[in-house]
């Protein structure tokens, strides 16, 4: 079961990697696509067009498709993954960096598929898989050994606090990547690009999923340190930084309605926010802590 | 009697109004939560000297001292970090002060600013006629056409409506039907619900600091009963610690207390319960709860007087490290026989092998006595190593002897937190509101549509309609699903009606 993770494992890897690059032409491929267009008479579209929300942009690609097929391969892959490094370990594997970073990329995917696949927006791909990529790459870097449980995790809450994690972690990537392409095509004249209504819708429905999910991390994390611990907030710096987090998602919310913030402003503040989320998640490499321990 | 009326004057109503506005602005919440944003972060990079466990002035200078050297070539900056409150930061004032703020501007902003707004957006019905320029202009018009008549027409749209749990109205002028639906108006009212929990949660937070107390260094050597304080009648009484260690890593695996509670009871104690303490599973009476923390050795020791009275004898728990790496404890003993009330310090040999300290051999512990709370190199009165089950005496300068000291036996001690915070059920209930309250806002939008049915040109009916609220996927997909149900009931009614020959009506426009 042990061997048959590490495959699963590898062949998200590849499959990932793959799919990026998959993603990354389809990309190339839309620029070549509008390109013509210029060279063709004004006015004049070619092949289906796509709605998203009043948005519209140039058709799918053959190489866009088949990232989306090998993103959902590689996808399956991190669910064998899961299951069979599941019933090793006896626990949820969120014991370790190794394993959180993984399950960080299963949370990545699945949030960025279920957009996709809503919104018919390929071009989100290009930013989300390389990104899962790297976070594969990062724990492949890791030490995977399966060692028993601390004390300290011995918990049902260490599955569900965990899983909060990868589900807001995993929006809160979709939504980052969403605002990056709003801030590259902000006026909308960038055709090869989503749209800005469509990017920003995007991102505010990946931020209605993981701004809850991110709270009731929190909350899980509260009720949890205080029947291990007696106290439900200890200002540890994992509790602090994941608060700064939620803060920041919550800022974007109110900034959303404000006038001068709309936009441009609340874009960067979901950039901030994923910055913040890659600081909680690798913050415990130098920042100790009582989440020091398994590195997570 | 002649009446006095009391009038503001404007420039004191635009005053009170100014400072609501601001009070109450989304803007300024947002600055709000940027600051603590920005304070928490602080707090996150900077060490915080509440998480190193110090207890005192001298160990907080020792704990900058250690910072400075930290920070190594930015060490002047410790003394600017702890100017500003840095090591304290969210202990300290400012900091609180922005929760204040936040707590006001969430009440005033969040909650009470809105309530008329959304009150009458939730409650007033709109007008329900509305210029039919909206359905040529608006980007989310769309438009039926039928055969069928306009009652049918109506029907259908209303019917289509019902059917997706719309709140229909309509309006009948002349030959035209005025149509306003909505859903999921009470749906922004949560935003006072998940507000209001927002509140609670300081507010929870604000109760436990004050009404409660905690002790994170409760320790309990095995066999040995200790009182929690506090104000409680409560002791608890250590019958068993166990520590268990996994074979192939040497990582503990599990460590537990079986533990029992008691109830102060004339000059002894009662038994309340029995519980196996465990990390994750805590004792629980009445709010006092007890949690496994940690574990160590401990020092079984016997005090005597020179009457051979019997001043001590308990365990000793050693959780702490002198410089040497030594567990460390100590044990306060009253006056009585003796003349000062002393602080016996006890100091166990480094960790390991034989070969671990030299200085101090397995079977052996140093044993330090001072005068009580004034324990420093000169004030020492008496040092020796002491052997398992050997007495050593502490003699005055003329020879008489005072106490004598027995290393009985050596055990551990169990490590407990305790605490009692009666803000919790506040801080839950207010993360319940928050949760349900998030989910309505989020998840239940108020959808409005406004239609018309109206004569056809060219005979029949015609259904116009458009989405009025905010126009995301979900809306526009919904009302696609409306038009077509409403398209697909007029052509169900036309054929149910119409002889042979009466052409289709059109669908969508």
């Amino acid at each position: 079961m042990a061997n048959l993770a590490t495959y699963c494992f590898t062949a998200a890897l590849i499959t990932m990697s793959v799919a990026a690059g998959c993603y990354l032409f389809h990309l190339v491929s839309r620029l070549r696509v509008r390109a013509t267009q210029l060279q063709t008479t004004a006015g004049t579209t070619t092949g289906a067009t796509v709605t998203v929300g009043g948005a519209t942009g140039p058709a799918d690609s053959e190489a866009g498709r088949f990232g989306g097929l090998l993103t959902w391969l590689a996808f399956a892959f991190l669910i064998a993954w899961l299951v069979f490094r599941w019933s090793v370990t006896g626990h949820a594997p969120y014991s370790n960096q190794f394993e959180f970073a993984t399950a960080f990329t299963l949370g990545m995917t699945g949030v960025f598929l279920f957009f996709q696949q809503r919104y018919q927006v390929r071009t989100l791909g290009a930013l989300v898989v390389p990104a899962a990529v790297l976070m594969l790459v990062y724990a492949n870097s890791l030490p995977d050994r399966i060692l028993p449980l601390i004390p300290a995790l011995q918990s049902p809450l260490l599955t569900i606090h965990v899983a909060m994690a990868v589900i807001a972690y995993g929006t809160f990537a979709t939504a980052a990547a969403a605002a990056a392409l709003y801030l590259l095509n902000e006026r909308g004249q960038i055709a090869w690009l989503p749209k800005p209504a469509a990017c920003d819708e995007i991102a505010y429905k990946a931020v209605i999923i993981g701004f809850p999910a991110q709270a009731l991390l929190l909350m899980l994390g509260a009720l949890w340190a205080s029947i291990a611990w007696g106290r439900y907030w200890g200002w540890d710096p994992k509790e602090t930084a994941a608060l700064v987090t939620w803060l920041i998602y919550a800022g974007y919310l109110h900034a959303r309605v404000l006038r001068g913030w709309q936009g441009r402003g609340a874009a960067i503040l979901l950039l901030l926010g994923f910055a913040a989320v890659l600081f909680t998640f690798t913050g415990n490499h130098f920042l100790g802590g009582l989440h020091a321990y398994g590195g997570l | 009697m002649a009446q006095t009326t009391i009038s503001l004057r404007p420039r004191q109503v635009d005053l009170v109004d100014r400072v609501w506005r601001v009070a109450s602005s989304v803007r300024l919440g947002l600055t709000l939560i940027g600051l603590v944003a920005a304070c928490t972060f602080i707090g996150t990079l900077v060490p915080q000297a509440s998480n190193a466990g110090l207890y005192d002035a001298v160990a907080y200078a020792n704990w900058l001292d250690f910072q400075r050297e930290r920070f190594g070539v930015f060490g002047s900056l410790v003394t600017l970090f702890d100017a500003l409150g840095l090591f304290n930061i969210f202990q300290s004032w400012y900091f609180r002060v922005l929760l204040v703020a936040l707590a006001m501007s969430v009440a005033l902003g969040g909650i009470l600013n809105r309530v008329p707004r959304i009150w009458r957006g939730a409650m007033h019905l709109p007008p329900i006629r509305v210029g039919e320029r909206l359905f040529e202009v608006h980007e989310s018009a769309r438009h039926v056409a039928a055969d069928a008549a306009p009652a049918a027409a109506r029907a259908a749209l209303t019917g289509a409506l019902r059917a997706r749990r719309y709140r229909v109205v309509d309006e009948i002028d002349g030959d035209r039907t005025y149509v306003y639906a909505d859903k999921h108006r009470f749906g922004i009212f949560g935003t006072f619900v998940s507000h209001t929990g927002l509140i609670l949660v300081l507010l929870g937070a604000l109760v436990g600091s004050v009404f409660g107390w905690r002790d994170d260094v409760f320790t309990i050597t095995d066999g040995s009963t200790r009182p929690i304080g506090f104000g409680t009648d409560l002791a608890v009484r250590n019958d068993l610690f166990v520590d268990e260690y996994d074979p192939a890593t040497g990582q503990p695996s599990d460590f537990y207390t079986d533990a029992v509670l008691l109830r102060r009871a004339g000059d002894g104690w009662e038994e309340i319960r029995r519980h196996r303490i465990r990390v994750n599973d805590p004792l629980d009476h009445n709010g006092v709860v007890v949690h496994q923390a940690f574990f160590g050795p401990a020092t079984v020791l016997q005090v005597k007087d020179n009457q051979g009275n019997v001043m001590f004898r308990d365990g000793v728990a050693m959780p702490w490290r002198n410089p040497d790496g030594r567990p460390l404890g100590w044990v306060d003993i009253p006056a009585g026989r003796f003349p000062i009330p002393l602080s016996v310090f006890i100091i166990g040999r480094v960790p390991g092998g034989p070969a671990a300290d030299p200085a101090i051999k397995p079977g052996q512990v140093a044993v330090e006595v001072y005068p009580a709370g004034r324990a420093t190199p000169d004030t020492l009165l008496f040092r020796q190593l002491l052997d398992l089950g050997t007495p050593a005496v502490l003699m005055t300068p003329t020879g008489r002897p005072l106490l004598e000291f027995t290393f009985e036996r050596e055990r551990q001690f169990t490590g407990l937190n305790l605490s009692y915070n009666p803000g919790l059920p506040l801080i839950w209930t207010a993360c319940v509101l928050m949760l349900v309250g998030w989910s309505a806002v989020f998840y239940f939008p108020h959808r409005r549509v406004r239609a018309v049915v109206a004569p056809g040109a060219t005979g029949g009916s015609r259904v116009s309609s458009a989405f009025i609220s905010r126009l995301d996927l979900g809306a526009h997909r919904e009302h696609e699903s409306i038009t077509g149900d409403v398209a697909a009931r007029l052509r169900a009614a036309t054929l149910a009606g119409a002889p042979a020959g009466i052409s289709q009506p059109d669908l969508i426009v």
